[in-house]
């Protein structure tokens, strides 16, 4: 498949549900990459601190375009993991109102993946087509080159540990990321900051092609809180310095392996709109 | 003069200043550190816009919301876009476009979005997500691509023979797109993987990169091509390499110092401006040639200086107030330029001033350094082309003051015409097309064009007070409407809006059921698809609160006539929509067609700035309303011409040539003026106002022809750009000033041949004492100003104590005010010499003998004194130019006759004229001339000498006119006449011994020492003559010696006088103390 991410640029079905699957499990980044070499002590520091089965929370989503227009979206995120190639997630709309109830799920199987949605209003359920692409996280400055790289995913990038450094007075990893041989990236290189605490970024760089900064992911240390045994993030803002937009995404109400229904990650109940 | 004393006393501190400031200025023209170019070119359609206003707003204001779309657009042609080969070259090349430095993304059939069902789900992946294989399959695709409502037509032509690759870059500024390159890269990418199919490229980043490239190229031959051809005008009128290299020099240092400023301050030059490094060369040149001319000329002339640097100063002393005049007027012509709406008009204006300004500098620095660091030149004889010229100007001049009226008529006539055909002025701009038609720029324009959508973009921008308004189903509905509607208008290619999206979308959703091709009926399923399909593609549609829509309209037409006619309609149209919905039309190509009217209003504004600000400079320089508006007259009628001529050729009224008019003003100006100062001067000199309008001209038809040429012949260059804009200006541009010479030496002359002039340096410099109007009782009742212009009309005297101003029995021409010093009158009386009185300053005298013809009175200084002498002519001249003032003036001589008619005694008792000039030759009693004169007994020997003798000595009073006859070498019938009249005239009766002589000079040129002892001759005469016998003597002997000048050479009965005979006159003149 010839697959260009500048072109993924639609709607968000697997990706997403995949990422802020990842974001849940993992409370916000990294849900467990393979790293190695001299990576190795991040990688035990951010498998730690994911989820062993599910996780439910609520969160919200503010983008701000360049006329200083905000549009905000909630909802909840429902993740399950029934093995270890096995999971489930659920998101479902809470607002804006139009939109209420609008839900997508994607299961997957090992390497296969099914995403449904639901309209409410057409009260139907559609199957999206495997091959559909998508960028743009609802609108938002998320897109799906970023979250690749905020998963570290082992099948596209390459990852190095350089010198470690401080943000914020906080001790952090410096991971830097780069797309594999083969693997097109908007950006040429993804810088990482991560705190050594918390294990999770406080400050990630997307740089273009000509070096220059794109885009910056920033986690204010404010806002890491413990939940159990792993800490959370509960807002990340992410500004796109080329086309001077912003999102930030909140994070509340969060349920860390509690009792998750099978019965939510069905096209039925998907159907019934509940 | 003294501060510009360094120029020919330091000439090497002034080169070396000169060089420095040049390189400061090379290091604003050229990076010093990569070679490249500071000054940019910067061809877009956004300069020819306004700045501001109302239409500026809605236009930013949509590229705010929407983005600037501004994308290099890369169109390849074939037999048949939908085959396997094609299509893999496509996503292919999209991926080596999107790996390219500077480039953020491609929207191609490898990239856009494909929205669709596919075996029961719904897909929505790129066009080439796959590649087909099979004729179904690309059928199948074919159908999707180019009935899509949203990329058919623009990335795809609906003949699927053409496909377009929107190549989107980094944010960057206009010198990072030069400098980055990534034009340049597309375009070679671009090209080495295509090349079995047709390749166009176009858009704006594509437009200004290779618009500033062919801008450069055509600047990079057309100055060198400016100096070669003004080097040829130089060498012409000079005849000689100084004369060629030092202007050059001049213009290429102010061209050198204008960009390199330009440099410095970021400027770029656009399709406008870009013709001002040109402008600069013509305009430079012409204020060079006048000095190296000025130069020159000291040294072909009898009096040559001694040095270089000394003409250089005299140089100096006669131009520069002259240039510095000439440049306030140019630049009052550009500064109303710089006040036009329109950007690349303000922009075009203010580099010019700074070029004018920059070409004086250079002029009045670069040019005099040089001349006095050079040896002076030798002298040449005039070449046949100054022959020619004066020649057509004798004929020219006499033509306009013996017909005056005629010419005046002629002139009329052709204002009228002019007039009339400025009425069929169309006011409109196509920019692409202004290209020329062999430039692949143009040819992948027209290519798109004719294929593809059109590419010229408007934008309906359609916005409710209401948030979220066009997710409500029934404004939607007027938004689909209206696009229906516009899809209908035959200049539109293509229209997209956020309806298409929708209906997409919809029909997707619904498995690709026909019936679902239409927009969602309600709110809800409008909300949800948008939250489904929000991309950055419905960004280009509707903002982020669903408050503004935006209809995307390819037009297929490029010129503001068909684009303001179609944006009419549309306004007409969005007009008729809901009070809730208000339409608005931008874009920039929108915006150039509302701009005509910005170009039409600017155009006014800037020419009535012009007219108002010359005619200022003029009234002022000329201290006369009068005069202002007769000096403006030849410089409006060119103006009038000019607009005919845009009417009659059907040449639009554009930014560019729109820059003609106010240009050609301040530039056409120069040559008047500098008539209208020459004539001043010459009218004084000769005190004939049609003789001195035929000699101003004859002075002046050389330079202001070759400066006129110089001006024609750069602006002709233009006529060689690849850009109709240019070849417009440059054309309009040097027939505009070609009619402004034609009425400059042929309108002028007739105006001024009755006019008498003053100019505001004579009205600062001449020196009458303060407070004239007060303190002298002729003036009573006058302003300063007006006393001053009276005492230009008139003569000063300055005579040293003893000196007899005139002598009772005289007659009296005119009558004498005391400026300063002391005079006495006085009469004889048998008890001896009575005195009447004693005059100082602001005393009148000789006022009876003004009246009465002859002096009643002795009068001689007793000190040192300057009085003002106000003859008869002077008064008629008043009358005519100030009639108030006259009246004024006879008002208080009445006044001043009253008071002093009772006080004074008439004595009758008139000497014999002893001063009169017969007398004045009659022998001395022992034959020996001059001996009751007690001459200088080395001169009376000296005239013996010669063979004047008693007998021969009225052969001498015709020695001046002698002297006339033979100023041009030769002496034809007709001088001989008048001189064998002369002296007949003063009793030389035939075959006399003194008319002997006189046929011995007539027949063989005198020995020059024959002149020699005239001129000491008369010197001592005139130490024992009155003033006013001195004026006596002097206006004789002149008047009969331009008769004697005037017999040969004439044309249509007014007398020619050759620029020799000129000379030996004002010789002539120069011998009289007065």
């Amino acid at each position: 498949m010839n697959r260009s991410f500048q072109w993924i640029a639609f709607h968000p079905p697997r990706w997403v549900l995949a990422t802020i699957g990842a974001l849940v499990a993992s409370a916000v980044f990294f849900p467990g990459p393979a790293v190695s070499g001299d990576l190795g002590p991040v990688e035990e520091c951010v498998r730690r601190n994911s989820p062993e089965r599910a996780s439910v929370r609520g969160i919200s989503l503010v983008s701000v375009d360049r006329t200083g227009s905000q549009r905000k979206l909630t909802g909840k995120l429902y993740w399950k993991r029934w093995s270890a190639d096995r999971s489930g997630l659920l998101m479902r709309l809470d607002s804006p109102p139009e939109v209420r109830r609008s839900s997508y799920l994607v299961l997957q199987d090992g390497h296969q993946e099914q995403m449904f949605v639901y309209l409410p209003n057409m009260q139907r359920v559609r199957r999206i087509h495997p091959d559909t692409a998508s960028g743009s996280l609802f609108g938002t400055d998320f897109s799906y080159a970023d979250l690749r790289y905020l998963q570290m995913l082992e099948s596209i990038v390459i990852s190095e540990r350089l010198e470690d450094g401080v943000v914020g007075e906080r001790p952090a990893y410096h991971v830097r990321m780069r797309a594999k041989p083969g693997e097109k990236s908007p950006y040429d290189r993804v810088d990482a900051m991560i705190d050594q605490e918390s294990c999770l970024p406080l400050q990630i760089e997307f740089f273009g092609s000509d070096g220059s900064v794109q885009k910056r992911l920033t986690t204010p240390v404010e806002s890491l809180t413990r939940e159990g045994d792993i800490w959370v993030a509960r807002s990340v803002a992410l500004l796109d310095l080329r086309n001077e937009t912003s999102t930030s995404l909140d994070v509340d109400g969060i349920d860390v392996d509690g009792d998750v229904s099978d019965r939510l990650f069905t096209v039925t109940r998907l159907e019934r709109g509940r | 003069m003294r501060w510009l004393s360094p120029l020919w006393e330091r000439p090497g501190w002034v080169l070396a200043g000169v060089l420095c400031l040049s390189l400061l200025a090379f290091a604003g023209l050229v990076d010093i550190r990569s070679g490249k170019l500071r000054v940019m070119m910067d061809p877009s359609v956004d300069r020819l816009l306004p700045a501001g206003g109302r239409d500026r707003e809605v236009y930013e204001h949509a590229r705010k919301l929407f983005g600037s779309d501004e994308a290099v657009v890369v169109a390849l042609g074939s037999e048949d876009v939908f085959t396997p080969s094609m299509l893999e070259r496509i996503v292919r090349l999209t991926g080596e476009l999107e790996a390219l430095e500077g480039v953020q993304r491609v929207l191609s059939l490898a990239t856009a979005l494909n929205i669709h069902n596919a075996e029961g789900d719904l897909r929505i992946a790129p066009f080439l997500d796959s590649i087909p294989q099979d004729a179904a399959a690309l059928e199948r695709l074919r159908v999707q691509a180019t009935q899509s409502p949203i990329y058919g037509g623009e990335l795809v032509s609906t003949d699927g023979r053409t496909t377009a690759l929107l190549v989107y870059l980094d944010r960057m500024s206009d010198r990072d797109l030069m400098e980055s390159g990534v034009v340049q890269r597309i375009e070679g990418t671009v090209r080495a993987a295509v090349v079995d199919a047709e390749v166009w490229f176009s858009g704006p980043p594509y437009m200004k990169v290779r618009g500033s490239e062919i801008l450069l190229h055509e600047l990079s031959f057309m100055l060198p091509l400016i100096m070669v051809a003004l080097s040829f005008i130089l060498f012409a009128s000079l005849r000689s390499l100084r004369g060629v290299l030092v202007p050059l020099a001049a213009v290429f240092v102010a061209l050198l110092w204008t960009v390199g400023t330009l440099g410095w301050l970021g400027q770029t030059f656009d399709l406008v401006s870009s013709a001002v490094p040109a402008l600069i060369l013509t305009v430079g040149f012409t204020y060079a040639m006048h000095v190296v001319a000025s130069f020159h000329a000291y040294f072909q002339g009898d009096d040559p200086p001694e040095s270089s640097r000394q003409a250089v100063r005299r140089t100096l002393a006669d131009v520069a107030l002259p240039i510095l005049v000439c440049a306030i007027t140019t630049l009052v012509g550009f500064l109303s330029l710089a006040l036009n709406p329109i950007v690349s008009v303000r922009l075009f204006g203010l580099f010019s001033i700074l070029g004018v300004l920059y070409a004086v500098l250079a002029t009045l620095t670069l040019s005099p350094a040089l001349l006095a660091l050079l040896p002076p030149p030798r002298a040449s004889r005039p070449n046949a082309l100054a022959a020619g010229l004066g020649r057509l100007s004798d004929f020219l001049a006499l033509q306009a003051v013996g017909h005056r009226n005629r010419h005046l008529a002629i002139w009329g006539a052709i204002l009228v015409l002019a007039l009339l055909a400025s009425t069929q002025i169309r006011v409109g701009t196509d920019v692409m097309t202004g290209f020329d038609e062999d430039l692949p720029l143009r040819q992948s324009y027209e290519a798109i064009n004719a294929r593809l959508g059109g590419a010229n973009e408007l934008q309906i921008l359609l916005e409710s007070e209401v948030t979220e308004a066009f997710r409500m189903p029934a404004n939607l509905a007027q938004l689909e409407a209206l696009q229906t509607w516009l899809e209908a208008q035959p200049e539109i290619g293509s229209v997209q809006s956020i309806v298409d999206y929708l209906k997409l979308l919809n029909h997707a959703i619904h498995d690709d059921d026909p019936s679902y091709r239409r927009l969602p009926e309600t709110r809800g399923l409008v909300s949800e698809l948008m939250f489904f399909g929000a991309s950055p593609e419905t960004q280009r549609f509707l903002d982020a609160r669903s408050q503004t829509a935006n209809i995307r309209v390819r037009a297929k037409v490029g010129d503001t006539d068909s684009i303001g006619d179609l944006v009419s309609r549309i306004q007409a149209r969005l007009a008729i929509l809901p009070p809730h919905l208000h339409g608005q039309v931008t874009g920039s190509i929108a915006m150039l067609s509302s701009s005509v009217n910005d170009v039409a209003r600017g155009q006014a504004l800037s020419l009535a700035l012009a007219f108002g600000m010359i005619f200022l400079v003029l009234a002022l320089t000329f201290t006369s309303v009068r005069v202002g508006l007769i000096a403006l007259l030849p410089n409006a009628l060119p103006i009038a011409v000019y607009f005919g001529a845009l009417g009659l050729t059907g040449v639009t009224l554009n930014s560019a040539t729109g820059l003609v008019g106010c240009m050609a003003l301040g530039m056409a100006v120069d040559d008047t003026i500098h008539f209208f100062v020459r004539f001043n001067s010459v009218a004084r000199r000769v005190g004939d106002e049609k003789l001195a309008a035929v000699l101003a001209l004859r002075e002046l038809i050389q330079p202001v022809t070759f400066t006129t040429l110089g001006l024609c012949v750069g602006f002709l260059v233009l006529t060689l750009s690849q850009i109709r804009g240019q070849v417009e200006f440059g054309l309009l541009a040097s027939f505009t000033l070609a009619v402004a010479w034609l009425a400059d030496v042929t309108l002028t002359p007739a105006l001024c041949s009755r006019l008498g002039i003053v100019t505001l340096w004579d009205l600062l410099t001449i020196d009458i004492g303060l407070e004239p109007h007060r303190s002298i009782e002729i003036f009573d009742g006058l302003s300063a100003t007006r006393a001053r212009i009276v005492a230009l009309m008139g003569r000063l005297v300055d005579a040293p104590a003893g000196q007899r101003v005139f002598h009772a029995g005289e007659p009296g021409s005119g009558l004498y005010v005391v400026i300063s010093g002391e005079v006495r009158t006085w009469v004889s009386r048998r008890e001896g010499e009575v005195t009447l009185g004693h005059y100082k300053r602001g005393e009148c005298i000789g006022e009876v003998g003004f009246f009465q013809g002859e002096h009643s009175v002795h009068c001689i200084v007793e000190q040192d004194a300057r009085m003002l002498r106000i003859s008869s002519e002077c008064l008629e001249a008043l009358g005519r130019r100030y009639p108030r003032t006259a009246a004024t003036l006879y008002a208080n001589l009445n006044k001043i006759l009253a008071a002093r008619l009772g006080l004074r005694t008439r004595e009758s008792a008139l000497d014999d004229a002893f001063f009169r000039v017969p007398a004045i030759f009659r022998p001395g009693a022992d034959g020996v001339p001059g001996a009751d004169l007690a001459l200088d007994p080395s001169l009376t020997e000296r005239l013996a000498g010669l063979g004047i003798r008693t007998e021969t000595l009225a052969a001498l009073t015709l020695v001046p006119l002698v002297r006339v006859a033979w100023a041009d070498e030769q002496l034809d019938a007709e001088e001989l006449s008048a001189v064998l009249r002369g002296a007949e005239s003063v009793g030389i009766a035939q075959d006399s011994p003194s008319q002997a002589l006189l046929r011995a000079w007539l027949e063989e040129r005198p020995d020059p020492r024959i002149f020699e002892a005239w001129r000491d001759f008369v010197a001592a005469l005139c130490a024992r003559l009155t003033i006013e016998g001195q004026f006596g003597l002097r206006d004789d002997l002149l008047g009969r010696a331009r008769e004697v000048a005037q017999a040969a050479g004439g044309f249509l009965g007014v007398r020619s006088i050759s620029r020799r005979e000129e000379a030996v006159l004002r010789e002539l003149q120069s011998v009289f103390p007065v």
